[in-house]
Formats: structure tokens, sequence, C-alpha cells
């Protein structure tokens, strides 16, 4: 749905993205994550063809952003971290104009109203968006990006300063548009929330892509396992690395979390082997490889160069 | 038939039963009160400056506010990703935003009409298609104006920008004020023309051109991609305009391409600084270009090509023209008829300047670079050269103010060894601050 081909951009004196390449999936949600600065931002306005990259190839759903941005706009819905809404408009009037100023197909008094819906906003279409709180005005944003059923989503930030209710309302409302066959690039620095609807991740840093992952397809032979243990974790990782199964091990106080290729035999002959050297163990679990932790591993990894 | 949207968005927030109730009120009572003190003829002239100030200069005010409002609003972004076409959203804003100064304006010609005595009917259509035709030019020059102040840093100076394109319009219109004045006629290509006629007829013709040139820039803004014949265009356009107020059909061919080159030339010397100072200088431009150019890809490359050095390209023509014309034998005296080899170090003079321009560009602040710019060039065109010569050094004062028109091959060497230092710095400035390749992190 979404290939980006050696895609490079600069502002004067530095560039801020490096020959970034990768694909999204179509019907994806993938989260697009990484430090502050890194270039999650000018990215996604290249994608939409608010910015003109120096070089590289952007195309979204068959069209080349960069040599055809109007057509591939047709295509897609942005939301940017920094929206903006028309105060003195109601809510009815912007889902009016998105719906017009972006050619929604179908009867617009129609798509206006099961916009609304989708976005819990039928009670709010008669009050003006100015008077509406932080959260409501981030519905009729998305709302409006949205109501021109676009087969791309892109939402910079689309969760900051939300309450917690209206940010699990966004995750439902992204798996909805999901189910819906919609594609979502979604950037956030909260990633306990992109764990529940993203399913793939892009790890940008210093302008360049360090990591493409799949969340929901693992590695099937390795599982993460948390250990806990009474005392310094130390002695007991160290034993722990000795293990032939053992891919992996961070230990912080008490804590260890392991890396371990192999299933449940593999995992109870390392428990076995804790016990029998004398480790006191008060917890041995199974964990899912989580986002926060898979982005910190890349993140915190070398720049390779 | 839809509605154009961003039309209909713009009559919601400007239209309503108030504020048409009030602008109505405070329109019809001026011109009521105009009537009880005053004559007929004198209600009509009062209705014209209602028209002026309501429509004119209070709706060039709201088009450039309607560029502002979205920055300020965050909502630019949003119209630039909308399928809503550059002309479908320049006629929306045009129209759109001016609904109540046009509300206005619509009554005070319709005072004029009929408050009006003495004109014929045609007479007074004849105005009003005038004060309406130069509404919708000052409106599409504020727009422009509006549309090159996004590019710039701080949102104030879209205001500004709109309204310098407005001090430019009233400029305009003070030039051209001597026509209305005047009851006489006027020459152009040999042919006499009605003043009143012939200046209607430029508003008209120089409004559309404005209106064509603030939609390429709306082009230019909703990623909708243009070549520059448009500007090619206007510059051959104002040319043969230019010209025609100077050449006589009784002149020797030879005299007449000199006073063509010579309008040719200054059209296209103020039409590069117009573009170097008044567009956005993206100062990654030569870099794209360098792209495109190594890629072959040409249609990009002359996408991208800065307007000043598209003029500068068609100055080019008119030095060869000049120069040319310098040897031809019905050699004139008067200094606008042979411009000759003047012309190539008015061209390099200029080349000069634009570089300086660049070279303020390319620091490290990007805040005052035009300011900077205009003190330095007053400082070498005018300053300094005095202070030297004020010294008795008139020779050495030629370094800095060559004698373009009494030696123009002495001016021309003078202004390329100084066209070589400017470039020398620019270019090292760009490698320093735009060329080397630094990660964020």
């Amino acid at each position: 749905m979404i290939d980006v081909c050696h895609l490079t951009f600069e502002y004067p004196g530095h560039r801020a993205l490096d020959d970034v390449s990768f694909t999204i999936e179509r019907n994806s949600v993938t989260a697009l994550v990484g430090p502050n600065g890194s270039g999650k931002t000018t990215l996604m306005r290249c994608l939409c063809g608010l910015e003109q990259p120096l070089s590289g190839n952007i195309v979204v759903d068959g069209i080349d952003v960069v040599d055809q941005p109007r057509r591939s706009h047709e295509r897609m819905g942005y939301l940017s971290d920094f929206f903006g809404l028309y105060d003195e408009l109601t809510v009815r009037q912007c889902l009016r104009y998105a719906a017009e100023a972006n050619r929604a197909s179908g009867d617009l008094v129609q798509a206006t109203k099961s916009t609304a819906e989708n976005l819990r906003l039928s009670d709010r279409l008669d009050q003006r968006v100015g008077e509406l709180s932080r959260g409501l005005r981030q519905r009729v944003a998305i709302a409006q990006a949205i109501i021109h059923e676009p087969t791309v989503l892109i939402l910079d930030e689309p969760a900051s300063g939300l309450d917690p209710e209206a940010r699990h309302d966004l995750a439902v409302l992204f798996k909805l548009l999901q189910s819906a066959g919609m594609t979502l690039l979604i950037s956030s620095h909260i990633l306990a929330e992109l764990e529940a609807y993203a399913s793939e991740m892009l790890v940008i840093r210093g302008g360049r892509l360090v990591d493409q992952q799949s969340r929901i397809t693992p590695v099937a032979s390795t599982r993460r396992l948390l250990i806990e243990v009474i005392g310094s974790a130390n002695d007991a990782a160290a034993l722990i690395k000795q293990h032939p199964e053992i891919r992996s091990v961070t230990a912080t106080n008490s804590q260890i979390v392991c890396e371990l290729a192999g299933g449940d035999n593999a995992q109870h002959e390392l428990l076995m082997q804790l016990v029998q050297q004398g480790t006191k163990v008060v917890n041995f679990s199974t964990r899912e490889v989580d986002l926060q932790h898979s982005y910190l591993n890349t993140v915190r990894s070398p720049l390779k160069t | 038939m839809m509605l154009n949207p961003e039309f209909r968005r713009n009559v919601w927030l400007e239209w309503s039963i108030h504020r048409m109730a009030l602008v109505g009120g405070a329109t019809g009572g001026i011109l009521t009160v105009a009537g009880v003190f005053t004559t007929s003829n004198i209600v009509a002239n009062v209705a014209l400056i209602v028209f002026l100030f309501a429509t004119v200069l209070w709706g060039a005010h709201r088009v450039g506010d309607t560029i502002l409002d979205e920055l300020r609003e965050r909502t630019w972004d949003a119209q630039r990703m909308s399928a809503i076409d550059p002309w479908t959203m320049l006629w929306g804003k045009l129209f759109g935003a001016t609904v109540m100064p046009w509300f206005a304006g619509l009554i005070a010609l319709v005072v004029y009409y009929f408050e009006r005595h003495g004109p014929s009917v045609a007479d007074r259509l004849h105005m009003i298609s005038f004060c309406v035709a130069g509404a919708i030019l000052v409106h599409a020059l504020s727009l422009m104006g509006a549309l090159v102040g996004t590019h710039l840093d701080k949102l104030g100076k879209s205001t500004l920008t709109s309204w310098a394109s407005v001090g430019a319009m009233a400029l305009l219109a003070a030039y051209f004020s001597k026509y209305i004045r005047a009851d006489d006629t006027i020459v152009w290509y040999g042919i006499v023309y009605d003043r009143f006629d012939f200046l209607t007829i430029s508003v008209f013709v120089l409004g559309a051109w404005i209106t064509f040139g603030a939609y390429r820039l709306m082009c230019s803004e909703l990623a909708v991609a243009t070549l520059p014949w448009a500007w090619i265009g206007f510059q051959i356009f104002l040319v043969i305009y230019l010209s025609g107020r100077y050449l006589s059909p009784s002149w020797p061919i030879a005299r007449s391409l000199s006073v063509v080159s010579a309008a040719g030339l200054a059209t296209c010397v103020c039409s590069s600084y117009v573009a170097a100072f008044a567009l956005y200088r993206d100062p990654l431009a030569f870099r794209r270009l360098r792209t495109y150019f190594a890629s072959g890809n040409w249609l990009r490359f002359f996408e991208n090509l800065p307007l000043s050095i598209v003029s500068m390209s068609l100055a080019v023509l008119f030095v060869i023209s000049s120069s040319g014309l310098h040897f031809a034998p019905d050699y004139s005296e008067h200094w606008l008829q042979h411009i000759g080899l003047s012309a190539i170090v008015i061209w390099l003079l200029t080349l000069r300047d634009i570089l300086i321009l660049y070279w303020f560009t390319y620091s490290e602040s990007k805040r005052r670079v035009e300011t900077s710019t205009i003190i330095c060039l007053a400082m070498l065109y005018w300053v300094l050269p005095s202070i030297i010569k004020s010294t008795g050094l008139v020779k050495t004062s030629w370094l800095l103010r060559p004698p373009i028109l009494e030696r123009p091959l002495l001016s021309a060497a003078i202004v390329a060894a100084q066209l070589v230092i400017v470039g020398a710095l620019c270019a090292k400035r760009y490698r320093q601050r735009i060329a080397p390749i630094a990660m964020i992190n």
C-alpha cells in the first residue's frame, strides 16, 4: 500500500531523512516511533506530498506521491500533530466542508451523519467547534480526515493531550477503521497505547529507518521470559547465559528478562537449572514481546553508519 | 451543481444577518447623511469613496487575512491536501472572504448609478465596470501577497505582504489617476485612444494577469506543478505594453528595436529583483536543481527554477539585441534608445545584486535578509562611491559605481570582477551552510 524507496529530505545544513526505504502492507496499522526530532513528522509530511523530498520515490496505493501529489491526496487522510479547525463553524459545517473539499462520494449528508456516529459526535453536530473540549476537537479533526473514506490514514501524534477514556475510544476507532479496510500509519510517543492497535512498527532515528518489524509475527521458536529472584539478579543472569538456548539476557535489580529459543522443555530445563543452583526464584513467566521493549532495544543499539 | 465549498465556507464565516444589517446600515447611513447635506453628484462621489474604502481596501485586507487565518488556525495543510482545485480555491477565497465588502460596495455602486447626473448610462456603467475591475485587481494582488507570505517565517509578514501589495497598487493608481483627471487622449503604438477607455482596458487586462498570477501561486501551494511560461508571458506582455507608450510607427526599425530592447531589459531586470526579493527563496533550491539536473529530470528542473533566474535568462535576449543595435546605423542620441553595450553592465549589476541577496539568505540568521541586502546595495551604489568621490578620487569611485553609459566596456569589466568576488563569497557560504550534510541526532 505504501512503498517508500531511498527517500532523502534535507533542511538547510542537515539531512532530516536519509535514504529511507520501507513498505507498508495494505490494511495494516503501523506505528511510527522514534525520538524527538528523528524525522517522523517530516516523513509523514513527505508521504502526504506536503514536502518535496530531495530524492527518492513514494508510492501510495499505486500513485507516485512526488509526481502526482494531488491524485494521491484523494486516497489519503492526514491529521497533523498541531491540527487546526475552524472554530467559528459548527461540527456539521466542518464535516460538510471536509466532505465537499475532499470530494466524498455518495450522499454528503449521510456521510456527515455516519462519520459523526462513528466518532460519537452525533449530539454535537450543531455545536461550534470552538466550544468543544480537546478530546472532542480531536475527534472532529479525525472525522474530517476520514469523511471521504481514504484508503490510507496518516496520523501524527493523534492521542496527545487526550484523557485515558478518549485514548481508549481512539484505539477502538482505529481498529474499526482497519476492519473497514483502511491502512493506518500512526506516530506516537505513547507506546503502550500503540500496542493496543499497531500490528507493525517502524523505528526511525536520526533520519534513518533503523528497524521495521511485525509485532504480530514473532519468531515462532523464541519466547521471552521474565524471571524475578530474591537478591541480586546478576549471579542468576550469569547462570542463565550459560544455557545453550538463551539468545539474550537483561538484568535489572532483581529482575531478569531473557529470550529463550526452544519450547516448553527448554523452559522447564532452565527453571530446574536455576533452582538446582540455589537461585531463589519467585517468578518465572513468559511475556509477550511488547512494543516498548522492542523500541528501546532498537533505539539503544548503536546507529550503523 | 455543487457550490464552491471554499466559497460557501467563507460565506458561513463572513455572512450573518447581524453583520448584514450592520454593514448595510452603516453604508446606507453615510450615503443618506451625504444626501441630506449635499447635491446628488456629490453623493455619487461619496458613493465612489465608500466603494474605495469598503470594497477595495477592506476587501483587500479580508482577502489577505483569509490566508493568514488558515496559517494561524493551522488549517492550511488540510486545504493543501484537499481535492479543491487551485482555480476553485482562488475564486472561493477571492469572493467568499470579501462577501461583506462587496455587499457594501454594491450598495455604493447602486447609489452612484442613480445619483450621478450628467454622464450617460453607458458612461456610468463604464465607471462602475472600472471600479469593479480595479477592486478585483487589488484583491487578487493582496491574495498574491498573502500567498507569497505563506513561506515567510513570521505569520505577520503575510499581512504585511498583502498590505504592501495594496500599497503598490495605490502607487499604480496614483500614476493612473492623471488619466482620470485629464479629459484627453493617449497615444499607444501611434494610435490615439480616450484616456479613460485606455485606463479601463489596462485595468481589466492587468487584473486578468494579476488574477492569473494569483492562480499560479495557488497552484504552487496546492502541489500543482507548473512551468514558468506564465511568468515569461507576463514579462513579454509588459514589454509590449510599455513599448507602446514610446514607439512611433514612423520610426526606423532599428530605433524601434532599441526602445523595445531597452523596455525589455528594464522589465526583465525589475522582474528579477521583484522575484528575488519578494518570492520565497528556498535555500535548497539549487541543491534540488542540481539533483534534477544530474538525474536528467528536466521537467522537475524547470518547475523548480527560481523565477529570478527565468527573468535573468530572458534579459539575456534583450542584452544581446541592445548590444547588437549599438552598431546599427540609426543611432539616436536619447539614452533610452541607445543603451547599447551598457545593457551588459546593467545585467551584470543585477546578477551581482541577486547574489548579494543570496549571500544574506545563506547566513545563519534568517532575519532581515532583505533589509540587510538593501542597506548593502545602498552602500555600494550611493554612500561609498559618493564618499570616495567627495575626496577627489573620481576614478577610484568607479570601482564601486562605474560609468555605465559613458564607458560601458570598462564598467562591464569592473562589475564582472565584483561579480567574481561576490560569487566566490556566496559559493563559500553555500558550502558552509547549505551543502554539508549533518544528521539531526
